[in-house]
């Protein structure tokens, strides 16, 4: 083992390279991931086993190859949403470049480690979903199922350089920074996409719904684009050992793997690295604005407003994280025009969704503070701006979910009355909890917001549920259950309260943000 | 003339009494005691951990003191902050910026944050943005700034409210010669109006050309404290002392044995 990884080697290398991208997913706590994993991993066996039983494993029937291909191709859209992203990451972000080319190792061997550690992070999470496949299967007498691991390899290897091909173009021509914008934004759009098209059941009509099923039933006959048999479906048919199309994906993922890292690591040393630096920078001195300031006499709030909205505006990766969750409210708008016996489902849901955006937003404006020296010596009150980048965060939530308002005051003056008073409750609980549980965070880290504290995370949901219960309860007056209003206004309560107990001591020692 | 008026003119700029600071059991600051006039350029030297960043922190009503006070022209940061805080800027040795944020519109809101009119900041952000340099880059991210510009804006963020007293705490860090001379230059003519300056370096050419009186703290006490010839009196009465000794010479003696 000591010999495979000897220093300076390949294989040397890309355990480093995998090193550092399973510690940016696990962080520090290994062990639980580890024994989650190895869990999960086993579970998998077993269905797998499942799964297999009493099935052919070579002569699959029509309609296995077709929803199991789709299924293989909704996984290599996901990889390569994430490949853009780590080839971003890998290639520009970390920065540990010119230490590897400043050493003595072959530039082109590092470059193509690089992309070998793109590959085995996009791969690893499917790599260990399918494997246990294989495993199975060939205890089950379907040896054939072996074709699963180079099946694998080859797709994240070809997922990992068409990645890498297209950030690379995108630096050149975009330069660094705005070309990880529109990575961002690709991959926001991806998961987008995906959970429309899981939601197409609820949002489209009946009508439309038959037309695309019949559509699509006649592309799947013999002789139609994606019949069984088709090209479409090699990725799948690869994982079942069939031996065109498993030569197909391996031929075409590691020579595509290998022609692309020939051609690009030479103008990436030679020239894309050059633009990281150079982009930012660029100067254009006759368009230096005329300098104009707010009035800030009567103005501290718009002042304070303005800058958070800029800052969150300007940042395209934490409008997307954020949005996404927007996302979900769609086909629950789409329930409740098509049907207003849902409004009651409707309302608490919304309720929900309102409190979980506010309490993001409101950790964007409040914890996430980029400058907190400064705001700390501003002879400003800490609390009133604190309440004012509340205000800043929830402002934006007031106005997404306004449209459900004003559809409720159309149907039921008493449900539009319960979402306002739930609404307005859930969203400056959220705030309240920001502020009386002071914690520094970091904006470009939201995703790993809810690894900080357990217990208040805890009572920040307890508080969202709470909302999202009693305005179901309250919209179900004059229901002798209406009294159980009560009890999620109850648990509601425990945001704030939780986050003032839990926060008193960070309040003491003069938490700055 | 008012009673706040009249007590900011006879108070000293910044006026330490018994500070203390302990973080778990260790002492940061300890029982610091320390008197700046108006109008001085003071620099607080001391080796790395001596307590010199907790000190300035704590005068900037950023950390809380555990025992003793500091006072800005008479106003007490623990109590009379926000009076306080209007006379003072604070630099700290990294400052942190806001990356999706243009150099006008930072100091747009740095300015809102001091009540500063927009009629009369907009000017002042105009000229300290060219006299820094930063001018071609008014329509760039912040984000997108080297650490030396950056150090320059933050810079300007502290003055744009015009201060009486600047805690500068390595206000060099980054900068290039020409930078480093721009801003000792803007700290001179600072103290020339009769603003104060109270700044940490381990830049110790910076201090012995700049500043009019040295303390020197360690392990979270002044141990020394005057003009440089006072300080090179002193060191020459230490054992194994240098005659015409250079504020190198001095500091390394004072420190190597704690006074």
């Amino acid at each position: 083992m000591k010999s495979v990884f000897k220093v300076g080697t390949w294989p040397w290398l890309l355990r480093h390279e995998v090193r550092l991208q399973w510690r940016a997913v696990s962080g520090t706590r290994l062990w639980v991931v580890g024994i989650f994993g190895a869990l999960i991993w086993l579970g998998l066996h077993a269905t797998a086993w499942l799964l297999l039983q009493g099935h052919d494993a070579v002569l699959m029937p029509p309609k296995v190859i077709i929803i199991f291909g789709a299924l293989t191709w909704l996984i290599i859209t996901l990889m390569f949403s994430q490949a853009i992203m780590l080839s971003v990451t890998a290639l520009f972000d970390r920065g540990d470049f010119d230490l590897l080319l400043a050493s003595p190792l072959n530039t082109r061997t590092v470059f193509t480690v690089r992309g070998m550690g793109i590959a085995v992070s996009c791969v690893m999470l499917y790599f260990l979903l399918v494997t246990p496949f294989a495993h199975v299967g060939v205890f089950m007498g379907h040896a054939n199922l072996l074709a699963i691991y180079p099946a694998i390899i080859s797709i994240g290897l070809l997922v990992a350089s068409v990645g890498m091909l297209l950030t690379l173009t995108l630096v050149r021509l975009l330069g660094a920074r705005r070309a990880r914008v529109v990575a961002q934004l690709f991959g926001a759009v991806v998961g987008a996409v995906m959970f429309m098209l899981s939601q197409v059941q609820n949002m489209l009509e009946h009508q439309t719904r038959d037309q695309i099923a019949a559509l699509m039933k006649d592309a799947a006959e013999p002789g139609g684009v994606l019949a069984p048999d088709s090209m479409v479906w090699f990725p799948f048919r690869a994982f079942t050992g069939e031996p065109i199309a498993l030569l197909t994906v391996v031929t075409l993922g590691v020579g595509g793997f290998f022609l692309v890292v020939n051609l690009t690591y030479k103008r990436f040393l030679s020239g894309t690295q050059e633009s990281v630096t150079g982009s930012a920078n660029k100067v254009n001195p006759s368009s230096a604005p005329e300098v104009r300031f707010q009035n800030t006499r009567g103005g501290f709030i718009g002042i304070v407003l303005k800058k958070e909205w800029r800052l969150i505006w300007r940042d395209p990766q934490l409008i997307a994280q954020t949005f996404l969750q927007m996302l979900y409210l769609l086909p629950v708008v789409f329930l409740v025009f098509r049907n207003s016996e849902a409004v009651s489902y409707v309302v608490p849901g919304a309720i929900l969704l309102a409190a979980t955006l506010a309490g993001s937003f409101a950790w964007i404006t409040v914890a996430a503070e980029d400058a907190p020296e400064l705001i700390g010596t501003a002879p400003v009150s800490l609390t009133r701006i604190r309440w004012l980048k509340v205000l800043a965060a929830l402002i934006p939530v007031w106005i997404m979910v306004s449209p459900i308002l004003f559809f409720l005051l159309t149907k039921n003056l008493w449900w539009a009355t319960v979402f306002l008073f739930c609404l307005a409750g859930s969203t400056v609980s959220a705030g309240m909890i920001q502020i009386w549980y002071p914690r520094a965070g970091d904006r470009k880290n939201m995703k790993k917001r809810a690894q900080g504290s357990m217990l208040i995370n805890t009572v920040e949901s307890f508080c969202a549920f709470g909302w999202s219960g009693a305005a179901y309860a309250l919209m179900q007056i004059p229901s002798p259950w209406a009294w159980l209003a009560l009890v999620g206004l109850g648990f509601a309560a425990l945001g704030p309260a939780g986050a003032w107990v839990l926060g008193k001591s960070r309040r003491e020692q003069g938490v700055l943000v | 003339m008012d009673h706040q008026t009249a007590a900011r003119i006879i108070s000293p700029a910044l006026e330490i009494k018994g500070l203390i600071k302990h973080f778990g059991g260790k002492y940061a600051v300890d029982n610091l005691d320390l008197t700046i006039p108006q109008g001085e350029f003071h620099a607080l030297l001391g080796p790395n951990g001596a307590g010199k960043t907790t000190t300035l922190r704590i005068v900037a009503g950023l950390l809380k003191a555990d025992a003793g006070s500091a006072a800005i022209l008479g106003h007490n940061i623990a109590t009379d902050a926000i009076a306080a805080k209007r006379l003072l800027a604070f630099l700290p040795d990294d400052p942190l910026l806001y990356g999706k944020l243009k150099p006008l519109e930072y100091l747009e809101f740095v300015a809102g944050l001091w009540s500063i009119d927009g009629d009369t900041a907009a000017p002042r952000a105009e000229e300290l943005l060219k006299w820094l340099d930063l001018w071609n880059n008014t329509n760039e991210l912040i984000e997108g700034f080297s650490r030396g510009m950056r150090q320059k804006l933050a810079l300007a963020g502290a003055l744009i409210h015009d201060p009486h007293v600047l805690i500068l705490d390595e206000p060099l860090t980054g900068l290039d010669a020409a930078a480093a001379r721009q801003v000792k230059d803007l700290l001179i003519e600072r103290v020339k109006k009769g603003n104060t300056i109270v700044l940490t370096t381990h830049i110790l050419e910076m201090a012995e050309r700049l500043a009019e009186r040295i303390s020197i703290i360690q392990k979270g006490r002044i141990i020394a404290q005057g003009s440089l010839d006072e300080l090179r009196a002193l060191a020459a009465s230490q054992p194994g002392a240098i005659a015409g000794a250079t504020l190198e010479d001095v500091f390394l003696g004072l420190t190597a044995n704690g006074a």
